[in-house]
């Protein structure tokens, strides 16, 4: 597979996004003792005494001592899945587009047949997603051991490759957007669109089906549950459908 | 001498409307140079786009090179289109080592003889190069591929009058090695300096399909002259 040029392509945001996940999740992790710290303060307890959430001061407790829900509600749950709406947007969105808005796509056209031009593209964003949200997991995972908390090998590694597995999700719906756009622009605010739509229907109940970032940042693996098999068997298969649908329209398309 | 390209009957409208292609019929023979001519919006580039497989003809049949070029192009052509756009944030040596990833048959070593020969630039951010030099860049990494048909489009726009003489040059002498090539230009000295035949398209029609001394001897003149009597209507 002729990947050199695409890699070569992506390096500098690949680093970038490795930067900024990895960053942030050592971040979270070093900064849990300062914001427990701040949690415990004599005024925000008399602040959440007279809260209408009635276990708000048992979850200050629970995220001062238990580091496997810290990690969630801080990393897995939060910050993690924002991040992976952004790797997902930042791999997606120039693909297709920018080769057509520049007019490179003449380079390739030819000198590789359709297939190779869509299929080292599409895997090489597939890669770095990947690389990205597994180096986010691992980062947090080696500074947490680092740092002497305790968080179970496997509860990281469920929330990982879910939450891996909606990425790739978003990043495939992004290079379909990526395709059917000229330019550059409007395949980002389509992206922003949808990730919204995503969120908004997270909010109700009729449509709460449809809330991605809900399956990628599981709660029940808390409380024990591994990977949720149907969801993830329903958005590998929309990928799949997703990945072929693309191709043949970019076999087929003007160029 | 077999056909390198055969076109039938070829038709492209798209999809706002514009007929680009009006059933034109033409066949390249191997070993010559081809040029293909016509005023703005006559129909040059969508024919080249779909001699290469870019484009998908309305309708009508192409071969290049025996194969239907639609949608999967022909690895056995090189093409420098119109807009020599490359990736402008990389530097030449690493845009040559990208291209020679997925080229087929490109070889670095001639590449360094032809950008020796046509003096380019090499230290440099493409997005830092002049319009020369990207043309210079371009025909440079098409020529490095071993290929039976060349497909230039403005190969020398932007290039000095030496250089420019060099691509000429260069276009000959691969012809010579049996190679085949396809040229359109505005630059119509240049295209009777090199070319053997032509045709002359107007709004996606064939005005003209034969050898440029064919052409020469009828209207008794040069190719510029006979290319604007053709278009001002004084002639046919």
């Amino acid at each position: 597979m002729k990947m050199y040029k695409e890699i070569k392509t992506i390096q500098s945001r690949l680093i970038v996004m490795m930067i900024i996940m990895v960053g942030a999740a050592i971040a979270v992790v070093m900064l849990k003792n300062f914001a427990v710290g701040l949690l415990n303060s004599p005024m925000m307890k008399e602040y959440l005494k007279n809260s209408p959430y009635k276990n708000a001061l048992s979850l200050m407790s629970k995220l001062s001592n238990d580091f496997s829900y810290y990690t969630y509600s801080q990393w897995f749950g939060k910050n993690y899945i924002q991040l992976s709406a952004l790797v997902a947007i930042v791999f997606s969105f120039p693909v297709f587009s920018k080769e057509r808005e520049k007019r490179t796509v003449y380079l390739l056209i030819g000198r590789m047949n359709r297939w190779e031009i869509y299929s080292s593209k599409i895997l090489t964003g597939y890669l770095s997603v990947i690389s990205v949200m597994f180096a986010g997991s691992f980062g947090y995972l080696l500074t947490a051991y680092i740092m002497k908390y305790s968080l179970p090998f496997s509860m990281m590694f469920y929330w990982t490759v879910m939450a891996t597995i909606g990425t790739l999700l978003l990043y495939q719906i992004g290079t379909y957007a990526s395709l059917i756009f000229k330019d550059q622009i409007k395949p980002f605010l389509l992206d922003i669109a949808i990730y919204i739509g995503i969120y908004v229907s997270g909010l109700f109940k009729q449509t709460r089906f449809l809330n991605l970032f809900g399956y990628m940042g599981k709660s029940d693996v808390l409380k024990g549950a591994g990977i949720a098999i149907f969801p993830t068997v329903v958005i590998l298969s929309m990928c799949t459908a997703i990945f072929i649908g693309e191709y043949l329209q970019f076999k087929y398309m003007d160029l | 001498m077999m056909d390198v390209i055969e076109a039938k009957g070829l038709s492209k409208v798209y999809k706002n409307g514009v007929k680009a292609l009006k059933g034109v019929s033409f066949s390249i023979r191997s070993g010559r140079i081809f040029a293909l001519l016509g005023p703005n919006g006559a129909g040059k580039t969508t024919t080249l786009k779909c001699l290469l497989g870019t484009l998908k003809p309305t309708s009508g049949e192409i071969l290049t090179l025996g194969k239907q070029p639609f949608p999967d192009g022909v690895k056995d052509a090189s093409f420098v289109p119109e807009e020599k756009s490359l990736y402008d944030w990389i530097k030449v040596p690493k845009m040559v080592k990208i291209f020679g990833s997925f080229a087929p048959n490109f070889s670095f070593e001639r590449f360094e003889k032809l950008a020796k020969r046509l003096g380019l630039t090499m230290d440099r951010k493409i997005g830092e190069l002049s319009q020369g030099n990207r043309t210079k860049l371009y025909v440079s990494l098409a020529f490095a591929q071993d290929v039976k048909l060349y497909v230039l489009d403005e190969p020398t726009w932007g290039l000095d009058p030496l250089i420019r003489k060099e691509v000429l040059n260069l276009v000959n002498e691969n012809v010579v090695g049996g190679k085949t090539v396809l040229y359109s230009s505005h630059i119509l000295s240049e295209v009777e300096e090199v070319c053997d035949d032509l045709i002359i398209l107007k709004e996606g029609n064939i005005m003209y399909n034969g050898t440029l001394d064919n052409l020469k001897e009828k209207n008794g003149t040069n190719l510029s002259e006979t290319f604007l009597d053709m278009f001002r209507g004084e002639k046919r």
